[in-house]
């Protein structure tokens, strides 16, 4: 029942990457594409804590403690970009 | 089992929640509108999805690392979504057209229609003020700077000292210099002879500093010269009463009130009997 659960919350978080790529390809500025790519990161963050319960391995949490601290990284920079950046 | 279930529970209500975050950034119409949703609602998705992982292997270290996680998301995705949504704002992202109210355009149209008035007429001294507040409340990105309030001041000045050096010392005191402020304010207080505004300012710039003793001097001082002028007299109540200090002089300016009996309303004697019976309680040592 457990693992049943799981491998619908992983379908769920498939579908709202799809929705986000979606996003990432129409947006129609940079910042929108930022805040897409940001939201794509939380979801990768998701998926790898699902399948670290679906696998039961907890090693797998290392990589999402350095993937939200990159994200952070990423979109502070992105903000910088989109500010000193000239038309 | 209860773990199992509990497990369950928070990773699906958390993978519907970022579900719902997807379908908001990609059906919302503007760029503000899916930042706000995205980011709550990713934050307490994420946030479920790894309680549920710690509950579920139930090891210290595990639990850690979820909690480091989390304390970091919710530290990080405000400050993210800040920083982009100012650069973006910035370089001019349009809002939908159902925005109705953008107070930085507002403020900084109202700086150009001062500027343009003050332009053609440098003899009105309530739109040089204006000027100079508004020009002190924008931004820098947007035209606003100390320099030209600055300026505008010391245009005023020129023409009229009293005026011109409170607008003086209430720049300086924004801009954090202390003793300029300072001495622009006395300058104004003494050269007006004691004007309310003048007075008020100087007041208000000692207790932004902290200097409760110096605000009652200059209230004192300016008691004497307008003892006609109740405002006066409750401000040196109020600044008593704030900062617990002089209840001798917090006692007398009741006192004071008290005394001028029906000359003042009704509703003055009220407050200064109310405040009268706080300083006698607080000198005698009981404190609430």
């Amino acid at each position: 029942m457990v693992n049943n659960v799981l491998i619908i919350a992983i379908i769920i978080i498939g579908i709202s990457m799809l929705l986000v790529v979606i996003r990432f390809v129409k947006g129609p500025s940079l910042p929108d594409r930022v805040t897409a790519f940001d939201l794509f990161t939380t979801l990768v963050i998701a998926s790898i804590a699902i399948f670290s319960l679906i696998w039961e391995n907890t090693s797998f949490l290392d990589v999402a403690v350095v993937l939200s601290l990159i994200a952070f990284l990423g979109a502070m920079s992105f903000a910088y970009y989109i500010l000193k950046r000239k038309e | 089992m209860i773990n199992d279930i509990i497990t369950t529970l928070l990773v699906s209500i958390g993978s519907i929640f970022m579900l719902i975050a997807a379908i908001g950034i990609l059906r919302l119409p503007d760029f503000y509108l899916r930042m706000s949703a995205i980011t709550k609602a990713s934050t307490l998705g994420l946030g479920m999805v790894l309680l549920g992982v710690s509950i579920h292997f139930d090891q210290f270290g595990v639990f850690v690392k979820a909690f480091i996680i989390i304390t970091f998301l919710l530290l990080t995705n405000p400050v993210g979504a800040h920083a982009i949504a100012r650069a973006a704002y910035k370089q001019g992202v349009k809002f939908w057209g159902e925005t109705i109210v953008d107070e930085l355009e507002l403020l900084s149209k109202k700086a150009e229609n001062l500027e343009k008035e003050w332009q053609s007429n440098r003899s009105n001294f309530a739109v040089g003020e204006e000027l100079i507040y508004t020009l002190m409340q924008l931004p820098a990105s947007h035209g606003g700077s100390f320099r030209k309030a600055l300026n505008v001041a010391k245009q005023i000045e020129s023409v009229n000292t009293p005026v011109g050096s409170r607008l003086l010392g209430i720049v300086y005191s924004k801009m954090g210099r202390f003793n300029e402020a300072e001495h622009y304010l006395k300058l104004a207080s003494t050269e007006c002879n004691f004007n309310q505004k003048a007075i008020f300012s100087l007041v208000d710039f000692y207790t932004e500093n902290n200097l409760p003793n110096r605000a009652l001097n200059v209230l004192e001082d300016a008691m004497q010269v307008h003892p006609q002028n109740i405002e006066f007299v409750f401000k040196a109540i109020f600044i008593a009463f704030d900062f617990g200090v002089s209840h001798k002089l917090g006692l007398a300016c009741c006192d004071k009130i008290i005394a001028m009996g029906t000359d003042v309303s009704a509703d003055y004697l009220l407050k200064a009997a109310r405040y009268k019976r706080i300083f006698v309680e607080r000198s005698i040592g009981k404190n609430y």
